[in-house]
């Protein structure tokens, strides 16, 4: 188990003895973050800001029934996307129960400024067409690659098999390839 | 007597087999003789090979993406 893993289980336990303070470390550990995961799945930074809020009032009221069967962060970040979805309209999936050998890094890409303008100008390219793609691929994407989780944690997040996860991170990542081809062909990257 | 494919056709029916299984090859899920067989197919065949490359730019500037998200702290949102 990581630090942070371990650090969150004390934080638990006493939030679940009934420990406001230990919650509130809790959610200002993970909150940003959430954030940032929420954002990029609505595209809207109000309702990201309102799902993280509504997710953590939820996760304070059912934190008594968190039995540590997956880390806090995995249990958190679900009840946030749902939070999320919900705010979308959108039916969730299932009702809330309560490598890395890939090319290039960023920092290999170059550090003239004109590079880096390139670079900058191709992540905003990325990111407008991620914000383009089917609710379901961009969120599988955006756990799995953009936050760097497995695909075993993703697919736990999601409350799908880690095949099905895998076939929506493929498609997903298949059509942003897709419309990114103008830039490719440009030769910008 | 079985029907002979021909060999364009083969060509695209094996194209098509080696696209399905790329993010698993950059993800590093295929066993090595799927793995093999995907670097073969795209040493080869200059369209997978561009897919293969531009798929690899598309998930490297993802990763980029998160990583300059957590650089700065950015959330977007009421940070």
């Amino acid at each position: 188990m990581t630090r942070a893993a371990d650090d969150d289980e004390h934080l638990v336990a006493r939030a679940q003895a009934g420990d406001r303070d230990a919650f509130d470390q809790l959610a200002e550990r993970h909150s940003t973050r959430l954030r940032r995961v929420l954002f990029r799945i609505t595209r809207d930074c109000d309702a990201a800001y309102d799902a993280v809020q509504e997710a953590l009032l939820r996760a304070w009221k059912n934190i008594g029934r968190f039995e540590g069967r997956s880390q806090f962060s995995t249990w958190l970040t679900r009840i946030a996307i749902n939070e999320a979805y919900r705010g979308l309209h959108r039916p969730v999936e299932e009702p809330l129960e309560l490598s890395d050998h890939v090319g290039e890094r960023i920092a290999s890409w170059g550090s003239r400024p004109d590079e880096i303008f390139e670079t900058r100008e191709f992540l905003a390219a990325i990111d407008r067409a991620l914000g383009e793609l089917p609710l379901d691929y961009r969120t599988a994407v955006t756990l799995r690659d953009v936050e760097g989780l497995s695909t075993a944690e993703a697919a736990e997040i999601l409350g799908i098999g880690e095949r099905a996860l895998k076939s929506r991170v493929h498609r997903g990542r298949m059509a942003l390839r897709a419309k990114l081809d103008d830039y490719f062909k440009s030769g910008y990257v | 007597m079985t029907p002979t494919l021909n060999p364009m056709r083969r060509h695209r029916e094996h194209c098509r087999h080696v696209r399905e299984q790329l993010s698993d090859y950059l993800d590093g899920d295929l066993d090595t003789a799927q793995a093999d067989a995907v670097t073969r197919h795209t040493r080869f065949c200059p369209n997978c090979r561009r897919m293969l490359t531009n798929l690899t730019r598309t998930v490297s500037g993802l990763r980029a993406l998160g990583d300059s998200d957590a650089a700065t702290g950015t959330s977007r949102a009421h940070d």
